[in-house]
């Protein structure tokens, strides 16, 4: 009725993001953030799984009903900066992945979320392979590069 | 309802026997396996399954916080994809070490805890 919001977050830092007084963003990945409505964060509380939270642009029902379905985003300077070894998620895709010794296996073409953690699924000349994203397989992860180095058992890339 | 404590765990014979010969021989290598159903021992630590799950084969690297669960809990028959057009997810990844294990309870597939 006031114009409250569901949301379920997408963030490890929803706590962050939905501070009182933060600005998010609205529409898709892809359009120009300086473009994307504006939306300014009143207060935040945890509802069932996820977070509700009063918009100063969003006083009712209606306006709040505009917005179903829809993206947020925060700007990507504004997160928290990363730690030594992290990566984000949506980096990942496209990334070469390589054996220690240089040789190229492949580029991420997805990453599946299993229970144990995260899964690569690279793509080589002929079909795909599953990468798990453990620190017992995966050396390192070069954002500048964007390169993955794996060190597989023997076996997994057959 | 559980399985009876006299019976043990149920751990594919087949599949304990690579295991050990694996252990003996202190190799590691990916071990191809249909039998979800197999009991995760202390034996198993160390060693990569490749479990499969209907489709494909999923590898499973096996971890101490895994023993009693079964293979076929982390060989999930659904793989998630993510959000749809939710391709900047701020979710930090790190190969750690310390994966998570399903939620207790469910049967084919748990949330990560």
């Amino acid at each position: 009725m006031r114009g409250e919001v569901l949301i379920e977050p997408l963030t490890d830092e929803p706590d962050a993001v939905y501070a009182s007084g933060r600005r998010v963003f609205g529409g898709t990945s892809e359009s120009p953030m300086d473009e994307a409505p504006t939306l300014t964060v009143i207060e935040t509380r945890p509802f069932k799984d996820g977070l509700l939270v009063r918009f100063e642009e969003i006083g009712d029902r209606t306006a709040a009903e505009l917005w179903n379905g829809r993206l947020l985003f925060v700007p990507e300077d504004e997160l928290t900066p990363l730690g030594e070894g992290e990566v984000y998620q949506h980096e990942l895709k496209g990334m070469t992945v390589e054996l220690s010794s240089g040789e190229v296996v492949g580029t991420v073409a997805d990453v599946f979320e299993v229970p144990q953690g995260l899964l690569l699924d690279v793509a080589r000349e002929r079909g795909t392979v599953l990468v798990p994203f453990s620190g017992e397989i995966v050396v390192d992860v070069d954002r500048a590069r964007r390169v993955v180095r794996i060190d597989p058992p023997a076996g997994l890339l057959e | 309802m559980g399985r009876s404590v006299k019976k043990g765990p149920f751990i594919q014979e087949s599949l304990m026997k690579r295991v050990r010969s694996m252990n003996d021989r202190n190799e590691k290598r990916v071990m191809k396996t249909w039998s979800r159903a197999s009991t995760i021992t202390p034996d198993f630590v160390g060693h990569t399954f490749a479990v499969h799950n209907g489709n494909k084969f999923i590898p499973v690297y096996v971890t101490e916080n895994m023993v009693g669960h079964r293979l076929g809990e982390f060989a999930p028959t659904r793989l998630f994809r993510g959000h749809t057009g939710a391709n900047k997810v701020d979710k930090k990844a790190t190969p750690s070490a310390t994966p998570a294990v399903p939620a207790p309870g469910g049967k084919g597939g748990g949330k990560p805890a």
